[in-house]
């Protein structure tokens, strides 16, 4: 081993690490005073290190990190709030569009009550219109006691109901020869047997939308409106227990016919509660000639004529129409209020027909 | 081979009570930070006066390098030893230091040079700290000064593993730790800043 090799390996060990090394070290004078020079270097660097610190270092140190510790503290609630400062409002305008957005998706998503969709049912046809029986034609403005219609057709309703709007819109109706006959209370064809049934059942006690909630149409009742129709008829005479169920269209159809006779001049109640005559009788509306529909209806016994007999109902193109009696004479105006409101919402088409008391 | 043993032993119960006082902090205990500061601060001290070679750098060395370890204890695993850990960051703390102060330096020369051009060696000299720091300064032998100069006439590399290895006789393979790098290149960087420490201690080595 050379001396270069030898100081070189103390250079990476610190100290001779072979046999070769120690021989060397043994019999090189110059490499061991070399290795008694580093082995003094070594000693004044331990010493170096064992050099007493000041003796405030620790208070000194554990001050500053205590003081970093509380910076860091305040620093993140700094941020925090920082951040609630900076992003109170936008977050606080996310949240009510959320919620806002939350409740028009609901909204939109909300199963809607059946609307008005006006189909000609198969028991009642009308002989102009028998080629299109079965095709549905929503029509919103048709039913306006429907339950869920919007403001605006209601508005509509409560102005058509007018005697002046009245015979224009129903004109306008009529001419498109739309027909919304009521399948509960107002059955047509040539048999009137399953209205009949259906009104005994009524005169029982049955409620004809069966299990649907009170204030609500029953969703699967194909011809609602015209159930809504029939709670026109009995809002005009006694209420029954089980016609409770449609209080909004009896309040609707109460106000549109009070409305009605208040501007013909006479109460309806002291004609529905006239005599000992039972309040609500079924009458058939069928044409006096030619085609048109066949319509049985159940009416107050004062809007009726009396047992048995026979008026005359004409329904203009356009205006009120006019009911005559047996022998021609005009019916009072209560009767007419009521039979108007009846009318309208079945749309009968203008023509001249025959109102038979059956019942 | 006892005082082998008995350092290792010695090593172990360190380890030990350091690993315990981290779980504590990392467990929510704020007040065993001071246990670990007062287990390793004055190895953090000397490290930080051996490399950069003022005691007021060093304390201020010594007071980052702990903020820093307070920060970071929370995702400390006790895989390495606290004690290579913070020694580690106390390194990195006086890289910082050495390299901020390069630059100022080199920045006030270059502005000094500008404004006297003519007296540009003057300044040059000006800058060139050639008297004993006052840590060397306080040490009793005279050997003792001449190492302390001549450990900041070698470059942060060499002055790093000389006082990890040398000076706070650190193993290999803690120094590989701190230095992040293998066995064999501590070695080999060892021998290079040893045979630089020689050359910078020529009146005292034959």
């Amino acid at each position: 081993m050379t001396c270069q090799e030898f100081r070189e390996m103390i250079d990476r060990d610190g100290a001779p690490t072979t046999g070769e090394a120690n021989a060397h070290l043994h019999d090189c004078p110059s490499c061991a005073e070399f290795v008694e020079t580093w082995q003094e270097v070594r000693r004044g660097l331990h010493e170096l290190g064992e050099e007493e610190p000041p003796p405030f270092l620790h208070t000194r140190l554990m001050a500053h990190v205590r003081e970093a510790a509380e910076a860091d503290s305040r620093k993140k609630e700094a941020w925090f709030f920082g951040l609630k400062k900076i992003w109170a409002g936008p977050l606080l305008v996310l949240f009510l569009g959320m919620l806002l957005g939350g409740y028009g998706l609901m909204q939109v998503l909300k199963p809607r009550p059946v609307t008005a969709p006006v189909q000609t049912p198969p028991t009642v046809l009308q002989q102009e219109d028998r080629q299109a029986a079965g095709k549905s034609q929503p029509r919103k403005e048709e039913s306006p006691f429907q339950e869920g219609a919007p403001k605006e057709n209601d508005k509509q309703a409560n102005a058509a109901s007018s005697p002046q709007n009245l015979g224009s819109s129903e004109a306008g109706a009529l001419s498109k020869g739309d027909f919304s006959p009521p399948a509960p209370a107002v059955s047509g064809g040539v048999s009137p047997g399953p209205a009949l049934e259906e009104e005994k059942k009524r005169e029982r006690g049955d409620s004809i939308f069966g299990n649907a909630p009170a204030g609500e149409p029953a969703p699967s009742e194909p011809y609602q409106p015209l159930a809504n129709s029939t709670g026109t008829i009995q809002g005009t005479g006694d209420a029954a227990p089980g016609r409770a169920s449609v209080p909004k269209d009896k309040a609707v159809a109460r106000s549109q016919a009070s409305s009605m006779e208040s501007s013909l001049g006479t109460a309806p109640d002291s004609l529905a509660r006239s005599g000992d005559e039972p309040s609500e009788v079924v009458c058939t509306l069928s044409p006096l000639s030619g085609s048109g529909p066949f319509i049985t209806l159940q009416l107050p016994a004062g809007a009726a004529p009396p047992s048995g007999g026979i008026w005359t109902v004409h329904v203009p193109q356009e205006g009120l129409p006019r009911v005559q009696d047996a022998v021609g004479k005009p019916v009072m105006a209560a009767p007419l209020a009521t039979l108007t409101a009846i009318l309208r919402p079945l749309r009968v088409p203008p023509g001249s027909y025959k109102l038979k008391r059956i019942s | 081979m006892d005082d082998r043993g008995t350092r290792g032993r010695a090593f172990q119960k360190e380890w030990d009570a350091d690993a315990a006082s981290v779980e504590r902090f990392q467990a929510g205990d704020a007040e065993a930070f001071e246990a670990l500061v007062r287990s390793r601060e004055r190895e953090v001290y000397r490290t930080a006066l051996r490399i950069l070679g003022s005691e007021d750098d060093a304390m201020d060395a010594s007071q980052e390098t702990f903020i820093r370890a307070y920060r970071s204890l929370g995702s400390f695993r006790n895989e390495a030893s606290f004690k290579t850990w913070v020694i580690g960051i106390c390194i990195n703390v006086c890289r910082n230091k050495l390299a901020s102060s390069s630059e100022q330096m080199k920045r006030r020369s270059t502005g000094l040079t500008k404004e006297n051009a003519e007296d540009g060696e003057e300044m040059e000299s000006t800058f060139r700290d050639t008297s004993p720091d006052p840590a060397s300064a306080a040490l009793g032998s005279e050997l003792k000064q001449a190492l302390a100069r001549a450990l900041t006439k070698l470059s942060p590399e060499h002055r790093e593993i000389i006082v990890l290895r040398d000076i706070q006789d650190l193993d290999y393979d803690e120094v590989g730790a701190i230095l992040q790098c293998p066995e064999g290149t501590v070695k080999s960087r060892l021998s290079r800043a040893r045979q630089a420490l020689r050359e910078a201690l020529e009146g005292f080595w034959p």
